[in-house]
C-alpha cells in the first residue's frame, strides 16, 4: 500500500511538472498547436493563441479532477499527443515525420494513471519508453544535427576541445543503434531491472545535456523530457514493489 | 497573311514558354562572373537541342557575331517527376549586363536580362534581403511584386539574397512548383529577371531535393553554407538545419578571420534567429555570435520568426553601440506575420524594433557606407532605414 502511494506521489509529482514545462512553452513561445490553427487553418493569431493556451491550461484542470476520477488523465495524453501531432502537421525540423513515435512516453506517462491493472499500466509504459528509444535512436542514425551538437558540446565540455565531426557523426550513429537495441530490448526484457536502470540513466543524462547546453532555455526542455527517465523509473518500481508475478503482460 | 504570321509567330514563343517553366537565375559564391539560369521542363525530350544564346552588355546580335552560347544539362527532379534544364554561365563580366534567350531547333524563347555583380568596391552595388515566403502564395505574390518595383526603381539591384522557408514542406513538389511560378511576378517588365542566392531554412527538410533545385553539390556547397562574394561586400551564407558546432563552425571562424584581414564587409545570413523576436533563440547565439563579435561583423539577417525586427547593436549580451552587432530579419516574403512576442526583451529597445509586418530589406553599398532600408508592401517610402559605417582598419 506504502508503496503505491509513493509511485502515485511520484507520478502525480512529475506529471504536474511536465504540464508546467508545456505551459511555459505555450506561453513564453506559443507552440505547434497555435502554428497550425494560425498559418495552416488561417485563423487569427490570438483565437490560435488563446485555443493552445486554453488547452493547455485545461490539463492543469484534468490533472486535478483526476484525483476524483482517473479517466481525466486521457484528455492530458491528448494533450501532448495534439503537442506532438501538431509538430508532425508542421514539420520543418529534423524528424519531425516520425516525432508521434519519439514523443510516446511522453504521451502515454499520463495514462499510467488510468488503470488499477499494473499489467496494463506496465504495458503502457513499456511502448511508450521503447518507441521513444527506438525513434530518437533512428534520428541519431540519420545524423540528427541537433544530437550531434549536444555531443559535440559535452565532448568539449569534459575535454576542452571540439571533436571533429565526422567521428562525431559516427558515434552518434552507434549512439542510435544501442538507443535502438536497448528499445526493442525493453520490449521482451520487461522484468529487467539493470536494463530499466540504463533506460532511466539514460533518459535523464540526455535530458540533462539541453540545459547544459542551452542554459536558462533549455530548462524547460529538460522538465519536457520528464518521462524519458520517470517512466523507466516507474517500471522499476512496478517490477520491484508491485510483485508482478508473471512477464507476460497484454503485450 | 501578315496577321496569321503573327499569330503563329505569337503562338510558336507562347508554346516555347509553355515548355520552359519556372525561368530562375542562381548565383551562388561569384555573382560578378557566374550564374545559372535554369527551367523546369515536363520531359527531358524539351531540352533536346536548346542553347542558350546569350550577350554581355547588349542585346542579343541578330547576326549572331557577338552572341555566347551555353550548352545544356538536364538532370531529373527526384519528386514531381519533372526535369531541370540549366545552362551554366562562367565567363561573365562583372557589373554587366546579361541578356539571353533559350533557342530550340524548333522555337525560342523572349529575351531576358540579369545583371551581375560589379567588381570594383566603389561602384554602386544594392542586394535585396528576405526570408519566409511559405504558407501564403497570394501574399509571396504581393511581395515578388514589391521585389519587381524596387528592381524597376533600383537598377541597380543585382540579386535577392534569400533567408530561408521558401516553402512549408520541403518534400512537397507542389508547393515548389507554386513557389516558382510566383517567382515569375518578380520579372519586371522590361524582361529583367532577378537572380537568388539560396539559404536553407528549417522548411526545406529535403535537403537532396532543395540542393537539387538550386544545384548547390554542382556549385560545391552540399552543406548550403558559403561565401557570396559582391565586390568588398560577402554574404556568409550559413545554414541552421546541419550542426552548428562542427565543420560549419570551423569554417566560419577562418573565413571570418581571412575577410576581416581583407577589409570586407561581412555580413551573415542564415534562418533561425539568434535574438528572436517570437520564438527561442536558435544556436547561433551560442556559437556563432562570439565570432561575429570577435572578426567585427557590423550586421546579419535572419529569418524564421514571421515578424519584422531589428535589434539594438549587441557586444557580448548587452548593447553597444560602437562594437556591437545589429541583427535584422526575421522573415516577410509571404508568410502570415506573427505577434512579435519578445518586442520587449531588451535587445529591442531603441533603436530597436519587433513589429508584424511584411517586409523586405534593400541594401544599398556606396564606398564606405551601406544603407539598409525596410521596404514594406503597398508604400513608396521605406519603413526604417539604417546606416552603418565601415570601421577602416
Amino acid at each position: 500500500m506504502g508503496n503505491k502511494k509513493t509511485i502515485n506521489t511520484l507520478f502525480y509529482s512529475f506529471l504536474f511538472i511536465q504540464i508546467l514545462a508545456a505551459l511555459f512553452n505555450i506561453f513564453q513561445y506559443g507552440t505547434n498547436i497555435g502554428s497550425y490553427f494560425f498559418l495552416t487553418r488561417d485563423w487569427s493569431e490570438n483565437s490560435s493563441l488563446l485555443l493552445e493556451r486554453i488547452w493547455g491550461l485545461s490539463s492543469l484542470v484534468f490533472l486535478a479532477l483526476s484525483f476524483w476520477k482517473r479517466f481525466f488523465l486521457i484528455p492530458i495524453s491528448l494533450f501532448f499527443f495534439s503537442l506532438s501531432f501538431s509538430s508532425y502537421l508542421q514539420g520543418g525540423f529534423f524528424g519531425s515525420e516520425f516525432v508521434v513515435w519519439a514523443h510516446l512516453a511522453r504521451i502515454v506517462f499520463p495514462l499510467f494513471g488510468v488503470s488499477e491493472n499494473l499489467k496494463v499500466k506496465k504495458g503502457i509504459l513499456l511502448i511508450g519508453v521503447a518507441s521513444t528509444f527506438i525513434f530518437h535512436g533512428i534520428e541519431a542514425m540519420k545524423g540528427n544535427p541537433e544530437f550531434l551538437d549536444l555531443f559535440i558540446y559535452f565532448y568539449s565540455f569534459i575535454f576542452n576541445s571540439f571533436p571533429e565531426e565526422d567521428i562525431s557523426t559516427q558515434i552518434i550513429y552507434w549512439v542510435g543503434v544501442s538507443d535502438i537495441a536497448v528499445g526493442v530490448l525493453a520490449l521482451f526484457l520487461r522484468k529487467n531491472i539493470v536494463l530499466m536502470a540504463y533506460l532511466a540513466f539514460w533518459g535523464f543524462f540526455t535530458a540533462l545535456l539541453r540545459p547544459l547546453f542551452y542554459g536558462v532555455d533549455g530548462i524547460a526542455p529538460f522538465f519536457e523530457r520528464v518521462p524519458h527517465f520517470l517512466v523507466p523509473i516507474l517500471i522499476i518500481c512496478l517490477i520491484k514493489y508491485c510483485n508482478i508475478k508473471s512477464n507476460r503482460s497484454f503485450l | 497573311m501578315k496577321f496569321i504570321l503573327v499569330l503563329s509567330l505569337l503562338l510558336a514563343s507562347v508554346s516555347a514558354l509553355a515548355e520552359f517553366k519556372h525561368l530562375r537565375v542562381l548565383m551562388h559564391s561569384d555573382p560578378s562572373h557566374k550564374a545559372m539560369v535554369v527551367y523546369t521542363l515536363d520531359n527531358k525530350q524539351d531540352a533536346k537541342g536548346s542553347e542558350l544564346i546569350y550577350s554581355i552588355n547588349q542585346k542579343i546580335d541578330d547576326k549572331g557575331v557577338k552572341n555566347r552560347v551555353s550548352k545544356y544539362s538536364i538532370k531529373s527532379l527526384k519528386r514531381g517527376g519533372k526535369h531541370l534544364l540549366k545552362f551554366a554561365l562562367n565567363d561573365l563580366e562583372a557589373g554587366s549586363k546579361v541578356y539571353f534567350k533559350v533557342v530550340t531547333p524548333q522555337k525560342e524563347s523572349k529575351e531576358f536580362y540579369f545583371k551581375t555583380a560589379p567588381k570594383q568596391k566603389d561602384a554602386p552595388l544594392a542586394l535585396l534581403f528576405g526570408g519566409d515566403s511559405r504558407s501564403d502564395s497570394k501574399q509571396r505574390r504581393i511581395m515578388n511584386k514589391k521585389m519587381k518595383e524596387l528592381v524597376e526603381n533600383n537598377p541597380e539591384i543585382v540579386a535577392l539574397v534569400f533567408g530561408g522557408d521558401m516553402i512549408e514542406n520541403g518534400m512537397s513538389w507542389s508547393q515548389w512548383n507554386q513557389w516558382l511560378e510566383d517567382y515569375q511576378v518578380s520579372i519586371t517588365d522590361d524582361n529583367r529577371v532577378l537572380p537568388f542566392v539560396p539559404v536553407r531554412g528549417n522548411h526545406e527538410t529535403d535537403k537532396k531535393l532543395f540542393n537539387q533545385l538550386f544545384f548547390m553539390e554542382e556549385a560545391g556547397y552540399k552543406d548550403v553554407y558559403y561565401v557570396s562574394y559582391f565586390s568588398d561586400l560577402a554574404i556568409i551564407n550559413l545554414n541552421t538545419n546541419i550542426s552548428h558546432l562542427g565543420k560549419q563552425r570551423k569554417w566560419l571562424k577562418k573565413t571570418l578571420k581571412e575577410l576581416s584581414t581583407k577589409d570586407y564587409w561581412m555580413v551573415p545570413n542564415y534562418h533561425r534567429p539568434a535574438f528572436p523576436a517570437v520564438k527561442k533563440s536558435g544556436k547561433a547565439k551560442k556559437h556563432w555570435v562570439p565570432l561575429f563579435e570577435e572578426y567585427g561583423v557590423k550586421f546579419a539577417f535572419e529569418s524564421d520568426g514571421h515578424a519584422l525586427k531589428r535589434t539594438a547593436p549587441i557586444y557580448k549580451g548587452k548593447i553597444n553601440h560602437d562594437k556591437g552587432v545589429v541583427y535584422l530579419g526575421e522573415g516577410g516574403l509571404g508568410v502570415k506575420q506573427r505577434d512579435p512576442k519578445r518586442s520587449n526583451k531588451w535587445y529591442f529597445q531603441s533603436p530597436g524594433y519587433a513589429y508584424s509586418m511584411h517586409h523586405i530589406f534593400l541594401l544599398k553599398k556606396e564606398n564606405n557606407t551601406i544603407n539598409v532600408s525596410v521596404e514594406v508592401p503597398n508604400s513608396a517610402k521605406a519603413f526604417d532605414q539604417i546606416i552603418f559605417e565601415k570601421t577602416v582598419n
